[in-house]
C-alpha cells in the first residue's frame, strides 16, 4: 500500500536550509526524520507531495533527496520507491536530478 | 444594392468576434507572460543582493524568504499558462531552464550557517535568468 507524505502538513509550512544546524526545518531533518523512516516502513510507493508551499531552496532539496542517495539507497531504489507530486513541473525534475546525478555512491 | 444579411451583416459579425476573442486571449496571455517575467527578473535581483548580503543581517533572512517565494510563483505562473494557452508552448525540456536557474540562486550554501558573501553568483544568475527569459519569450513565440 502507498503513502503519501504531504510536506507542507507532515513537516513545515517553512522548508529552510541544508543542515540541523542551519535551522530547525533543514534538509538534513525531513530526510533522518521522515523520508528514511517513510520509505522503510512502506510496502508500495512513498508519494511525496511538495505542494501549497512557498517555495523551495535548492540546498534543502539537495540535502534531502541527494541525502539519500549519500546515505542508504541507491537510484533505482528510489524510482521504483519515491514518487514527487509537485504541480510544478521543474521542482520534481530538480529532486530527480539530485537524485540521478549524485555520485556518492 | 439589396442588403444581404449573410454577406453585409453576419459574415463580418462573425469574423469580427472571432478576431476579437483571439485579440483578448492573447492579450491575457501577454499579460501574464510580462508579469512571469517581472518575476523572473525580481528573483534575479533579490538573488544578487542575498549573495551580496552577510548571513548576520536579518534582510538575508527577508531575501531568502522571497526568493522562495518568488521561485515557487514562477513555478505556478509557467503551469498556469502552459495549460490555459495552446499558443504558449513552454516545452518539457525548457523546464530545466527553471531548475538551472532556481539553482544558480538557492544551490549550497543558500540559507546555510556561515553562509559567505559571494559576488561571483551575479555572473552566473544574469546568464541563467537571460536564458529563462529567452525560452519564455520563445514559448510566446515572440522572437
Amino acid at each position: 500500500m502507498s503513502r503519501t507524505l504531504k510536506v507542507s502538513r507532515e513537516f513545515s509550512a517553512e522548508p529552510a536550509g541544508r543542515f540541523r544546524t542551519d535551522g530547525p526545518n533543514s534538509g538534513e531533518r525531513f530526510r533522518e526524520e521522515l523520508l528514511i523512516p517513510a520509505l522503510k516502513k512502506v510496502e508500495g510507493k512513498l508519494v511525496v507531495d511538495m505542494n501549497d508551499l512557498e517555495g523551495y531552496g535548492s540546498s534543502f532539496l539537495e540535502e534531502a533527496f541527494g541525502g539519500l542517495i549519500r546515505s542508504e539507497f541507491t537510484p533505482k531504489q528510489l524510482h521504483d520507491k519515491l514518487e514527487i507530486l509537485a504541480d510544478d513541473p521543474a521542482l520534481a525534475q530538480e529532486v530527480w536530478s539530485y537524485i540521478d546525478n549524485n555520485r556518492s555512491r | 444594392m439589396a442588403f444581404d444579411f449573410w454577406t453585409d451583416l453576419a459574415r463580418p459579425l462573425g469574423i469580427s468576434a472571432v478576431v476579437g476573442v483571439w485579440l483578448y486571449h492573447k492579450g491575457k496571455r501577454d499579460s501574464s507572460c510580462r508579469a512571469l517575467i517581472e518575476y523572473i527578473d525580481s528573483m534575479a535581483e533579490k538573488g544578487v543582493e542575498y549573495w551580496s548580503t552577510p548571513e548576520s543581517e536579518e534582510r538575508a533572512k527577508l531575501l531568502a524568504s522571497q526568493i522562495k517565494q518568488l521561485s515557487a510563483r514562477i513555478g505556478r505562473e509557467l503551469v498556469d499558462l502552459s495549460g490555459t494557452y495552446y499558443s504558449f508552448r513552454f516545452k518539457k525540456q525548457n523546464f530545466s531552464l527553471v531548475t538551472a536557474f532556481r539553482q544558480s540562486i538557492t544551490s549550497n550554501p543558500f540559507e546555510v550557517t556561515g553562509r559567505q558573501i559571494d559576488r561571483n553568483r551575479a555572473t552566473t544568475i544574469e546568464r541563467r535568468r537571460a536564458e529563462l527569459v529567452r525560452g519564455v519569450r520563445k514559448a510566446q513565440k515572440l522572437i
